[in-house]
């Protein structure tokens, strides 16, 4: 019935929530898209406000303006192409598009909106400052560029899953590296990370973390140590020094064979009439087992359960027997004040925690050891210093010159140096000046006797390893020893 | 019209991982362990966001700092238990057997509850931080219900001599199971309590083949039927691999959230080659490293050997700082550490969360419509007491 010169041209026309799509013939004029009925009703849509939203692919589906439902769908690409010179809003946008995905120059992704667990698939658009997200029934959101945050640590570099700001459950999926990367240059914060909102708590809890680990480390475990301790009966201290003294025999054994003890039995003689003239046992809460380690070692060391290890290194280094039994004297000392027994409970208790503290990280072993060396080095400076009060007064009395634990010292100074600093505090004992000083006040104008062996048992005491090659007289400079010297309370 | 069944793809590579790993290692060792939240966090980003199941990937939205006071939270109470506690079983151990073994036991006794408790709270963080498809996965709460079900089972394990193995494993995952939630949807562990005994089977075949050759060496009163030992030793090395395999499948098979269920096909033989392939990739590296730096020092040597030898002999030793050798051994020990860490997640953790994820699938995904978000769940002390305690280090 229509005479028109010109050919009709036609598209697909849906109202809102409408199931019934209906045909339209469309003209253009300047200003306006006219969509014509069949019942010849004219419907002007302003060329300004034409969008594109989602639709089939291969067409292009306009609506008037973003909220409207009405839909217009193209299928003739020719059309289409006309209507995007035409209308500002629907020329090409900055995106890239996967030409391989989407001849339209339209770009999608998956969204989830955070409110149910459907993906849906969305187009988007991009402005100065906004990512626009077009759904499938033409809904649209904006992001704002500048609050767009992507996750971060993801497995699929390529690809991006943005949010709208932090503490948002909205999520959009997008997979095509050329997006992503447009993306990446449009959208300024995009890596910015969560601010951090409860430092304050942190921060509480990690001073009462603190505060109730030094209680526990510094207050309540030595307490009980120190009252423990003397409750163990001797059978458990006995047991729990052989358990030590076996795996330190071991620890610097070689091949397999633990360290050989030192019986010769004329040495062995000198060496207990050494501790008869010392005479220590009115002190001592039980007897003392003094054993020789054949080892370089400068050292000598009070295990519980009276257990007292003197190694060869340390005979070597003395020059006259006086200093060996102030040594003795001083180790004694540890056995009456029952400090390795302290040690040993108070490690059990404090490793637990350092333990706790450390987590159990690349390593933390180490960690846990050193800061536990600290620790016990805290309280064995007042141990050591009980320790040779104790010797000054036992050398005393045996009328043994007290100063010969000071003569010691001193050459072990001159040789290793004193202990300050760092390893001051990692040593456990007090500056070795002060030692020295006080076994010199302790000796100062006293009278005192024959050194407690004679000369000969002392050369015999010297062999108590059995008899030693010349070349190995004074090679004690490469052996492992610690820069302090000796006479630690070590388990 | 019922939709496809959502297989899942795998994002994660060899590379990005390695770099990852090493730099959240070393930092970790740098500050002492506090590093270590971060870590974590960063590298759970990593292995969620590579599992894409119908192609969405995982998210992990935990953080490093609520993970950090989860912890601080913790030692505050842990360490008075474990400080006192341990003092005590140490005098009482001494006191009454003479001996730091019984300590030790009762030590363990006495902190397997926490363990349990430490479990279930860790696994209620981090299903509450997962999410798929912007929806929250959660568990209920549960714990005291889940410590007396552990203790009973592993009570009944070791009574059984593992025999009950299986079945612990079934009834604790089922507990788990059942209280877990994709948003809205309850999942279910289907299945009886005896499923998981049939994967035993290639375990029981090599121990059997062992206590054969043991029967047979001491009738024959000879070491000819050794080899058969060795038989059965690699026999039960894959029935160990196919147990893993099998038991997920069994497990995961048997789980349901309403209509949707699973599908998987791991493969006993790709579970054991990616152990075996992982341990010699590692061995071959380290050992690989070990030969640079021997023939490093040993080209050092050649070319300056004279001035250090000269040097050696003209300085005194003593006048190297003591320091000198000690961080070079902790540089040296740490390293050591990291680096077999970074392998193993290279090598091991990651190939097989490869594996398991590609082989299965979700199906009747169609009632995922109907699931909606579910309330976050705030989590003050996040998976502390996990953190704090010596658990294994399963993501």
């Amino acid at each position: 019935m229509t005479d028109d010169a010109q050919p009709k041209v036609y598209a697909t026309f849906r109202m809102g929530n409408a199931k019934r799509e209906e045909r339209v013939s469309l003209e253009l004029s300047s200003s306006a898209l006219i969509l014509v009925t069949d019942t010849g009703f004219r419907l002007p849509w302003g060329l300004r406000g034409l969008v594109e939203v989602p639709g089939e692919a291969g067409s292009l589906t306009v609506s008037d303006g973003a909220e409207s439902p009405a839909r217009l769908t193209i299928d003739d690409p020719a059309i289409a192409s006309h209507l995007r010179s035409v209308a500002p809003q629907l020329a090409s946008r900055d995106i890239p598009s996967d030409s391989h995905e989407d001849a339209a120059g339209k770009v999608f992704a998956q969204f989830a909106d955070g409110k149910s667990a459907l993906i849906h698939r969305v187009m988007l658009q991009l402005s100065d400052t906004h990512l626009e997200i077009v759904h499938s029934d033409g809904a649209r959101q904006q992001w704002a560029l500048i609050h767009l945050r992507a996750l971060r640590d993801q497995a699929y570099s390529d690809g991006l899953v943005v949010k709208d700001g932090h503490g948002t459950t909205a999520r959009l999926f997008i997979d095509n590296p050329n997006i992503a990367k447009h993306l990446r240059q449009v959208a300024p914060d995009l890596d910015q990370r969560a601010p951090v909102t409860n430092w304050g708590r942190i921060t509480g809890w990690a001073g009462g973390a603190v505060a109730s680990v030094a209680l526990i480390i510094f207050v309540l475990v030595p307490i009980m140590a120190d009252q423990l301790a003397t409750y163990l009966p001797p059978e458990g201290e006995a047991a729990l020094g052989d358990a030590t003294f076996e795996q330190i025999r071991t620890a610097l054994g070689e091949f397999d064979a633990p360290v050989k003890l030192c019986e010769d039995p004329e040495g062995r003689a000198a060496l207990d009439k050494m501790v008869a003239r010392l005479n220590p046992d009115p002190d001592l809460p039980y007897p003392v087992k003094l054993a020789v380690l054949d080892n370089d070692l400068v050292n000598a060391f009070a295990l519980p359960g009276g257990r007292v290890v003197l190694f060869r290194g340390m005979i070597d280094k003395a020059e006259n027997p006086d200093e060996i039994a102030s040594i003795l004297a001083h180790e004694f000392g540890h056995v009456v004040n029952r400090d390795p027994t302290r040690d040993a409970l108070r490690s059990a208790g404090s490793i637990g925690v350092l333990g706790l503290l450390f987590g159990d990280f690349a390593g933390g072993t180490v960690v846990l050891m050193l800061s536990n060396q600290l620790i016990n080095a805290k309280y064995s400076q007042a141990a050591e210093a009980g320790a040779d009060d104790y010797a000054h007064d036992l050398m005393t009395r045996a009328n043994l010159d007290p100063g010969a634990l000071g003569s010691i010292f001193q050459r072990l100074m001159d040789e290793y140096g004193d202990a300050e600093g760092i390893m001051a505090h990692l040593a456990s004992h007090p500056s070795m000046r002060a030692r020295i000083a006080a076994a010199q006040q302790a000796a100062s104008g006293g009278d005192f006797g024959p050194p407690s062996i004679t000369s000969a048992e002392w050369n015999a005491l010297r062999g108590i390893c059995g008899p030693r090659s010349v070349d190995d007289e004074g090679l004690n400079e490469d052996s492992t020893d610690t820069p302090s010297g000796g006479l630690s309370t070590d388990n | 019209m019922a939709l496809a069944d959502l297989t899942t793809t795998y994002a994660g590579r060899k590379g990005a991982m390695f770099k990852l790993a090493l730099v959240t290692g070393l930092f970790t060792v740098l500050t002492a362990g506090i590093y270590r939240f971060w870590m974590k966090t960063r590298m759970r980003r990593y292995y969620w966001s590579a599992i894409r199941p119908g192609g969405q990937p995982l998210e992990y939205v935990g953080l490093p700092t609520e993970k950090l006071l989860g912890f601080l939270t913790a030692v505050v109470f842990l360490a008075f238990y474990i400080g006192i506690v341990n003092l005590i079983l140490m005098f009482f151990s001494f006191s009454l057997f003479q001996g730091n073994a019984p300590a030790y036991a009762v030590s363990v006794v006495g902190v397997t509850p926490l363990i349990f408790f430490a479990q279930y709270r860790a696994r209620r963080y981090v299903l509450a931080r997962t999410r798929w498809r912007g929806i929250r996965f959660g568990l209920e709460p549960g714990v005291m219900g889940f410590i007396w079900r552990s203790l009973l089972h592993w009570g009944l394990t070791v009574a059984t001599f593992g025999l009950w193995w299986p079945a612990k494993t079934f009834w604790l995952e089922k507990y788990r199971t059942d209280r877990t939630f994709y948003g809205t949807r309850r999942m279910h562990q289907g299945g009886r309590w005896f499923i998981l005994y049939p994967a035993t089977l290639h375990i029981v075949i090599g121990a059997a083949i062992i206590a054969l050759t043991g029967v047979l060496v001491w009738q024959m009163d000879g070491p000819e039927a050794a080899p058969l030992g060795a038989i059965g030793f690699f026999w039960m090395v894959f029935g160990f691999a196919h147990y893993k395999a099998q038991a997920f499948k069994r497990l995961t098979e048997a789980k349901s959230g309403g209509d949707i269920g699973f599908r998987t096909e791991p493969r006993s033989g790709r579970v054991l080659g990616i152990y075996l392939g992982g341990m010699a990739a590692i061995l071959g590296i380290f050992t690989g490293a070990l030969f640079v730096l021997g023939f490093v020092s040993a080209g050092l040597l050649a070319a300056f050997g004279f001035a250090v030898e000269n040097w050696i002999e003209g300085e005194d030793l003593t006048a190297i700082p003591a320091f000198v050798p000690i961080v070079i051994g902790l540089v040296l020990y740490f390293g050591v550490f990291i680096f077999y860490g970074v392998l193993k997640e290279v090598f091991i953790t990651l190939p097989m969360a490869q594996h398991f994820s590609e082989v299965t699938e979700i199906t009747n995904p169609a009632s995922l419509s109907e699931i909606r978000q579910r309330d976050r769940d705030e989590f003050a002390e996040a998976e502390g007491f996990a953190d704090a305690l010596p658990l294994g280090d399963a993501f």
